[in-house]
C-alpha cells in the first residue's frame, strides 16, 4: 500500500484498557475512509514509559486487524509528555506533505479524506485545512461545532473571506483547534509548531502565529472530525477542573503576546 | 372629374398598392423590414426582460433590422444584462417619427395592455409576449382580451401559459407560439467545493426576512450559515450582471426561491444548471420541468428536481435539513443528475432555433397574403389593362 502524502500523528502518553478500545476505534476511523484509493500513513507517538504496551498493541492489530494503511510508531524520548512536544517531534520524523493530528479519542468522518483531496486540488495555497468539528460528550451526543465561524461574515469581518481563518475572528473566538486538521508539514516546521510552554490556549498561540506568518487557513466546511470533549482525564478535563480563572486569562493573553515570537520561549505563571 | 379620370385615379391607386405590396415583400425578403420589441422600464433583474433583449439579439443576427422602443426619455438599458444582447437601436415610443409599415413586426409584452390598444389601427404584425399571466390579465378589464385590441398573435415561453389562455379564451382564438428559454451556458457547476451559504432570492422582502429569522431561531447552531440576497457587495447593494449572479450562485450550494406569482420559473432552472440545490416554494402555476406524465398518463412530480414545498413555513426545516446533509456530504448525486438533465433541455441553441422558427412562422403568413395579394393585384390591372383596350378598340 502506498501513502497519500498525508500521515496521520497519533500521540499518545498513556495507556491502558479505556485508551486501547480508544485508539482501536480512532484508526478503524481512517480504516473505513470511503471513495479512496491511498489511504493516509498512520504514525504512533509515544513516551518511553508505555513502549511495551504500544508494542504489544501494535503485535495484536497487525496480527488481528487488516488495515488498509502502515502503522509505524516514533518514541518520544525528549522527557517531555505533554501533546505539543509529541505532535512536533511526529511532524519533524515524516516524510509526507501534509500531515494531520488525530487524537487517540477522537475518529475521523468516513469521508474526510475524500473531501479533503477535493479541497487540497481546489486551494493549492492553502497551508492548513481545518474540518468542522463536532464536539460529543461521553454518551456520544453531539454538544457543539468548532472551527465553523470562519463561514459567517459576521467573525470573518467586512473584508475577510469567508471560509477563511484571519485574526479578526481568532479575536472574537479562540476556540478554534487543530486537531483533525491537515497541515503542510514543512510550513508547521518552520514556523517552530507547537509550543510546549504554552498550556490551555496552544491552539489559539498557534493559529495566530501562524496567521502572523501569512499562513492560509481555510475551514472546510463539512464535518470531518469527532472531537470527544468531556473524557475525564483528559487534558481539557484537567484544565476545568483545577485551573482558575485568572489563569485561564492568562493563558489567553499569554497566546497572543507569545505568538509574536518564533521560539518556544520559557513562561513564568 | 369625367368617368375616364375616376377609372384612371383607380387604376393609379390601384398600381401605387401593387408597388407598396411589392416593395413591402421585397424588404421582408431582403429582411429590410422591422422588429420592433416594447421594452418596460424595469430597473431590477427579472428573466422578462432578458427575454425580451434575447429574442431581439436572436433575430438581429439573422439580419433583420432590431428597434428597441423604450418608455421613457431616460430609461435606462439594463446593465445587469449582456452588453452585446442590448447593441441594438433603442427609440422612445412617445416619439412619432417611426415608421412602421405592414411588414413590420411589433412585439407587445404582457404589461402593455395600453400599446396594445394604441397600435390597434397599426397596419404591422402585432405579436402578444406572454410571460406572465398576472400581467396579462391585471391590466385587462372583464369581458375584454388582447383579440380585443387586434392582437392574434401569441409568443409566449411555455405550455403552461398557452393552457391557460386557451382554457380561458378559448381553442384557437389566438395563434400561439411557444418556445423554450435558454439558460446561458455562463449558468454551469462551480470548479470549487461550494460554500455553505444559500442564495435566497423572491418578490417580496418581507417573505425572505421571515424564512431567515425563523431558521435562525430554529437552527442556533447554524447560525453561522450565511444567507445571501445575489447582489453586488457595494454600498448601496445593487443587482448584478447576469453573468456576474451566475458566478456568485454556483458558489453557494443552496437557493431559495419564493415567488407564487411567477409564470414559470427561471430561477430554480438557473440553479440546477448551477448545481445548486433549488429550495422552492411552489408557485401558483406550477413549473413545466418539475411534472410529468407517468406511464398510465397521470401527471407526477418529477423527482430530484430540488425540493418543492407549497407550504412556506415547512421552509426554514427544509433549510436546515438541506445544511445538514451538506455538512455530512450525503447530498445523494441523483439530485444533481436530474438537475443537469432538466436544465440541459432549456439550452440557448434550441431557444434559438424555436425563436426563430416562431417568428418565421409570423412572418411567412404576412409574406403570403403580400404575395397573394400581389398576384390579384397583377390580375386586376391585366383585366383593367384588356378593358382599357378594349374600350380604346371600341372608340375608334
Amino acid at each position: 500500500m502506498t501513502s497519500n502524502n498525508i500521515t496521520v500523528i497519533i500521540p499518545i502518553h498513556k495507556y491502558d484498557t479505556g485508551i486501547s478500545d480508544m485508539l482501536i476505534k480512532a484508526l478503524e476511523s481512517i480504516n473505513t475512509q470511503i471513495e479512496i484509493e491511498l489511504f493516509p500513513d498512520v504514525l504512533i507517538v509515544y513516551t518511553p514509559d508505555i513502549e511495551t504496551d504500544v508494542r504489544n498493541f501494535i503485535k495484536v492489530i497487525n496480527t488481528e486487524a487488516k488495515y488498509k494503511f502502515q502503522i509505524g510508531t516514533m518514541i518520544n524520548e525528549s522527557g517531555k509528555s505533554d501533546f505539543q512536544t509529541q505532535v512536533n517531534i511526529g511532524a519533524k520524523g515524516i516524510q509526507t506533505g501534509f500531515f494531520s493530528i488525530l487524537e487517540f479519542d477522537d475518529e475521523y468522518s468516513n469521508n474526510y479524506f475524500k473531501l479533503l483531496f477535493n479541497y487540497i486540488k481546489a486551494y493549492p495555497k492553502v497551508d492548513i485545512f481545518l474540518p468542522i468539528m463536532v464536539e460529543v460528550n461521553s454518551n456520544n451526543q453531539a454538544i457543539k461545532l468548532t472551527n465553523e465561524l470562519v463561514w459567517s461574515q459576521q467573525f470573518v469581518g467586512e473584508n475577510g473571506e469567508v471560509g477563511f481563518l484571519n485574526t479578526t475572528t481568532l479575536e472574537q473566538y479562540t476556540d478554534f483547534k487543530i486537531s483533525g486538521a491537515v497541515i503542510k508539514t514543512q510550513e508547521y516546521l518552520n514556523i517552530g509548531g507547537l509550543k510546549s510552554n504554552i498550556k490551555l490556549t496552544f491552539n489559539l498561540e498557534f493559529l495566530l502565529r501562524a496567521l502572523n506568518n501569512a499562513f492560509k487557513i481555510y475551514t472546510m466546511p463539512k464535518i470531518g472530525y469527532k472531537h470527544l470533549s468531556d473524557r475525564p482525564d483528559s487534558l481539557n478535563d484537567h484544565y476545568i477542573k483545577t485551573m482558575p480563572l485568572e489563569e485561564r486569562k492568562y493563558w489567553f493573553e499569554t497566546a497572543k503576546r507569545e505568538s509574536n515570537f518564533a521560539t518556544d520561549r520559557a513562561i513564568g505563571v | 372629374m369625367t368617368d375616364i379620370e375616376k377609372v384612371q385615379a383607380v387604376a393609379q391607386a390601384d398600381q401605387e398598392k401593387y408597388n407598396k405590396l411589392k416593395l413591402a415583400l421585397e424588404r421582408m425578403k431582403n429582411k429590410q423590414n422591422k422588429i420592433l420589441f416594447c421594452i418596460p422600464d424595469i430597473p431590477t433583474p427579472t428573466a422578462s426582460i432578458y427575454e425580451i433583449y434575447f429574442q431581439a439579439t436572436v433575430m438581429k443576427q439573422l439580419g433583420y433590422n432590431v428597434v428597441g422602443l423604450i418608455q421613457n426619455h431616460d430609461q435606462v438599458i439594463p446593465a445587469w444584462i449582456e452588453s452585446n444582447l442590448t447593441d441594438f437601436k433603442h427609440v422612445n415610443m412617445e416619439k412619432n417619427d417611426l415608421n412602421i409599415g405592414p411588414d413590420d413586426v411589433l412585439v407587445i409584452p404582457d404589461i402593455f395592455t395600453n400599446i396594445m390598444e394604441q397600435t390597434k389601427d397599426l397596419p404591422c404584425i402585432r405579436v402578444g409576449l406572454l410571460q406572465s399571466i398576472d400581467y396579462m390579465v391585471n391590466a385587462l378589464i372583464p369581458g375584454m382580451d388582447w383579440s380585443s385590441f387586434g392582437v392574434q398573435k401569441i409568443l409566449t415561453t411555455n405550455n403552461n401559459l398557452r393552457g391557460l389562455v386557451e382554457e380561458y379564451y378559448g381553442q384557437n382564438k389566438f395563434e400561439i407560439k411557444v418556445y423554450k428559454i435558454g439558460i446561458p451556458d455562463y449558468f454551469k457547476p462551480s470548479d470549487k467545493p461550494q460554500r455553505p451559504i444559500i442564495s435566497i432570492v423572491g418578490r417580496n422582502n418581507n417573505d425572505i426576512s421571515k424564512i431567515v429569522k425563523l431558521f435562525y431561531a430554529k437552527f442556533p447552531q447554524f447560525s453561522w450559515v450565511t444567507f445571501d440576497v445575489m447582489l453586488t457587495n457595494s454600498k448601496p447593494p445593487l443587482p448584478m450582471r447576469r453573468i456576474d449572479f451566475a458566478n456568485r450562485l454556483k458558489t453557494n450550494f443552496a437557493a431559495v426561491w419564493l415567488d407564487r406569482l411567477a409564470s414559470f420559473g427561471t430561477f430554480p432552472l438557473e440553479c440546477m444548471k448551477s448545481g445548486v440545490i433549488p429550495i422552492c416554494l411552489k408557485p401558483d402555476i406550477c413549473p413545466e420541468y418539475i411534472v410529468e406524465k407517468d406511464a398510465e398518463g397521470k401527471i407526477r412530480y418529477v423527482v430530484n428536481s430540488g425540493i418543492w414545498t407549497d407550504d412556506l413555513y415547512s421552509i426554514p426545516i427544509i433549510i436546515g435539513d438541506i445544511c445538514t446533509k451538506f455538512l455530512d456530504d450525503s447530498i445523494g448525486i441523483e439530485i444533481y443528475n436530474k438537475m443537469t438533465e432538466i436544465a440541459k433541455r432549456y439550452n440557448v441553441e434550441n431557444s434559438k432555433i424555436e425563436i426563430i422558427n416562431a417568428y418565421a412562422s409570423f412572418l411567412n403568413e404576412r409574406q403570403g397574403i403580400f404575395e397573394k395579394a400581389i398576384t390579384d393585384f397583377e390580375k386586376l390591372l391585366e383585366n383593367n389593362k384588356i378593358e382599357t383596350l378594349e374600350e380604346n378598340k371600341t372608340e375608334e
